[in-house]
């Protein structure tokens, strides 16, 4: 007998209307807090996806405020190797969207502008010219800017762990190294000369200034143990476009602010800055336009000279 | 670690779209249940209203204005017409004609003509930037079709006003098409009788069309966006043709998946929403490839501009010169830049010669004429898609690499795209064949179809409520 019943309908009413009434009941409480940033009009179920992304179930309860807690992987729901935390990005990167979204509600930026941008290294440090078997035992950790850097800047030599989308809380949780072992885990295997670090940009939506320079000093901390030899270089997260500063949350004055808190970072001696903005600026302190395709990541033959300016740090 | 602070939920400033988590929760539960249990007399107005309304949310009610404006001119120029005599007929439907489609010229050219005209003007001009009213291309064609029809006596004028408006703006059809005739639409305008198989069916079409978008078109637009990011001058040509192909399985998605979601949400409410879809990527022409993809509109070109040119009738050179002409507004139709323009005479060309010699040639061929239509859509997508003329150029200089490859071009980028993508066109090819979709209308009540359709309906929610889920490629026509 040929079936005409479909309860595909039915059963999603009734997720739907149980999900709803998970967020209104919220038994451990953790839901407040995500439903409060969505807009007035949005759904309220989708917090728990949201909740969920970030590794908060309907069984977590609430942390203590402030505290910084270990991040849980939320690798289960990613479809692509691409992480969710990057979807933000290809949001505002896309495009498909002819209307880019307006800038969202971010922490008011209460940090002094960029700090003065220099051409030349600063000679009081001590840097010296090197090429480019100085990264012979060099390691760039980082996000898709490493990524396009690797494809492109014709630097063979040096080893990669990048991971698109990678950010300052997850950087030595995820399984970044070949897919199968975390950065502490390959690190614990060799010792290298040199690390540099490049991220930021996917943290933009996510805690305040101080909470990332925070843990960026943990992640720096940590390699610093796991190294004791290697000199760590702390890069300048890159700038945007004006255009795309302007309408999304990859906003050039936030990344300046950021920037300056993790230059606090250099110590002169282990631990050093390098701002690699720049060389890929124009006058107003923001991408130029004909550098890039999205208006965050600069095109193929640009990482070149990514590399050039990396050469203009090396130390004796 | 500190939560996300801001998820993409942000407002979009032009339209609540299918794939929006407002219109799923809020909007459809509400439509089809006030629908389904109101009295006959009140569903039309009730989709009038409401569909009204939920424009007027997305796309402002300055919009919303337009829209009620020109669908009362047109019910009333109508209504005038049908009572009148020649010559005063042909004086009414050329000034509703003029009125419906000089309305969408203006538009979508406003700036363009500003510019133009800008030494006349002076430099101090400016101009306030006028966003395109939602789905005024479809719209306007679908009140200009009403029109002529009625002019041609094929139908008699609609005198419920409520009823007249309900077939216009209809939100299922309102933003991205089809565009609705209004002998195909009269019958169920006037009684309709929702009923538990068809809102059970009418939602699986939309969970199936949400799934297409979500999670085949919007992940498959990752790829172009790897090409945008690393610049067209500097991609392979293994990686040049990928991304042809990766964007002609992307559009195809999007829109398909958007048609399936207005056919279901038709059914659901018992609307006839027309198909505007026949697994095109099986054609063995463009001239059927049109046929066969965006339906409505290439009948509507066909039955309101081809054949009272002349169509084939009078012999082979009006027909190519109604084709140009055809084509040429067709690529006006989709966007004002010039590439539109370019694709539309792209596709004109070999259309032209299908007619004039390719048809004859691949008669006795059974592959040829597939790997020829493959072949030539894929890339007439690239001329779509690419605004900039200088791009388009950087683009097509990697299809066909004959003055040499750029020092910077990764050798291994095809490969790494390949093995992050390939079993998404795995998929995606798979679902453009006969099979799966013959196999879903026999088995659709079949468990093993709709608990996997659960499953993805909730994917594409967790989806969208995370990521931004990019608006329907079409929505800005």
């Amino acid at each position: 007998m040929k079936r005409s019943f479909s309860p595909l309908v039915w059963i999603c009413c009734l997720c739907a209307s149980m999900l709803a009434m998970l967020t209104t009941i919220d038994p451990g409480g953790v839901y407040a807090e995500y439903i409060s940033e969505l807009n007035a009009d949005t759904p309220s179920i989708a917090a728990i996806f949201i909740a969920a992304q970030n590794g908060v179930y309907p069984w977590s309860h609430a942390e203590p405020a402030q505290a910084p807690a270990s991040v849980s992987s939320d690798s289960a729901y990613q479809l692509l190797n691409n992480t969710v935390t990057e979807s933000e990005m290809r949001a505002s990167v896309g495009n498909n969207d002819p209307f880019p979204e307006i800038s969202v509600t971010e922490e008011p930026v209460e940090e002094a502008p960029a700090p003065e941008v220099e051409d030349e290294p600063d000679t009081d440090i001590g840097f010296i010219t090197v090429d480019r078997s100085w990264f012979d035992d060099a390691l760039f950790i980082g996000d898709s800017h490493t990524e396009g850097f690797y494809d492109y800047a014709g630097l063979d030599n040096a080893t990669y762990y990048f991971k698109r989308g990678l950010d300052v809380w997850t950087v030595m949780e995820k399984a970044v190294v070949n897919d199968t072992l975390t950065i502490p885990q390959a690190l614990a295997k060799q010792q290298f000369g040199k690390i540099y670090i490049l991220l930021g940009i996917n943290e933009i939506g996510i805690g305040t200034t101080e909470d990332f320079a925070e843990q960026y000093g943990n992640v720096v901390a940590q390699l610093r143990e796991m190294q004791p030899d290697a000199l760590i270089y702390v890069q300048s997260i890159f700038h945007t476009t004006k255009h795309k500063s302007d309408t999304s949350i990859y906003n050039n004055d936030t990344i300046n602010a950021r920037n300056q808190a993790i230059s606090a970072l250099a110590d002169g001696e282990h631990v050093f800055y390098v701002d690699n903005n720049p060389i890929f600026d124009n006058e107003d302190g923001a991408l130029k336009t004909e550098y890039t395709g999205d208006g965050v990541h600069v095109k193929a033959p640009y990482y070149k000279l990514w590399l050039d300016n990396l050469c203009l740090f090396g130390r004796a | 670690m500190p939560y996300r602070i801001r998820s993409n939920l942000t407002r979009k400033p032009n339209g609540v779209s299918f794939s929006d988590l407002r219109f799923i929760f809020y909007i459809l539960p509400c439509i089809v249940l006030l629908h389904t249990l109101s009295p006959q007399k009140l569903r039309n107005p009730l989709l009038f209203f409401g569909s009204l309304l939920i424009y007027v949310w997305g796309a402002g009610w300055e919009a919303g204005v337009l829209l009620l404006a020109l669908t009362l001119l047109t019910y009333l120029i109508a209504l005038l017409l049908s009572r009148s005599r020649a010559p005063m007929r042909r004086v009414l439907l050329f000034l509703s004609l003029a009125l419906n489609l000089g309305t969408l010229f203006l538009c979508k050219y406003f700036l363009t003509l500003t510019e133009a005209l800008r030494p006349l003007l002076g430099a101090d001009f400016s101009v306030p930037h006028i966003l395109l009213p939602l789905g005024i291309s479809f719209y306007v064609f679908q009140l200009s079709a009403y029109l002529i029809d009625v002019y041609r006596d094929e139908i008699k004028a609609e005198t419920n006003f409520l009823d007249f408006g309900a077939f216009v703006v209809a939100y299922p059809q309102l933003v991205m098409g089809p565009i609705l005739r209004y002998e195909e639409v009269h019958d169920m305008l006037k009684e309709r009788f929702p009923s538990r198989v068809g809102i059970e069916q009418g939602f699986q079409f939309f969970c199936l069309g949400l799934s297409f978008k979500v999670l085949l078109a919007d992940q498959l637009a990752y790829l172009w966006e790897d090409l945008v990011r690393i610049g067209f001058s500097y991609i392979s040509t293994p990686l040049a043709w990928l991304g042809a192909v990766g964007y002609g399985l992307q559009l195809y998605f999007d829109f398909y998946g958007y048609s399936l979601m207005a056919i279901g949400l038709g059914r659901m409410l018992y609307l006839p929403v027309a198909k505007n879809f026949n697994q095109p990527y099986l054609s063995r022409s463009v001239s059927e490839f049109y046929r066969r993809w965006h339906i409505t509109l290439g009948t509507w070109f066909r039955d309101y501009l081809y054949i009272p040119l002349g169509g084939s009738r009078h012999g082979t050179a009006r027909a190519i010169l109604s084709l140009a002409v055809v084509w040429l507004l067709t690529g006006i139709w989709h966007g004002t830049t010039l590439n539109f323009l370019l694709w539309g005479g792209f596709l004109f060309l070999f259309i032209a010669m299908e007619r004039l010699f390719l048809r004859e040639l691949f008669k006795s061929f059974r592959i040829l004429p597939h790997l020829y239509l493959l072949f030539v859509v894929m890339q007439s997508w690239v001329i779509f898609h690419i605004e900039n003329l200088e791009d388009l150029a950087a683009y097509f200089s990697r299809l066909y690499p004959f003055f040499g490859d750029s020092s910077v071009i990764n050798q291994g980028d095809f490969q790494k795209e390949f093995a992050s993508y390939w079993w998404l066109f795995a998929i995606a090819i798979f679902l453009c064949l006969p099979f799966p979709q013959q196999w879903y209308l026999k088995h659709r009540n079949n468990p093993l179809v709709w608990i996997p359709l659960f499953a993805l309906f909730w994917i594409s929610v967790y989806f969208l409520a995370t990521g931004s889920g990019s608006s329907f490629l079409y929505f800005r026509f």
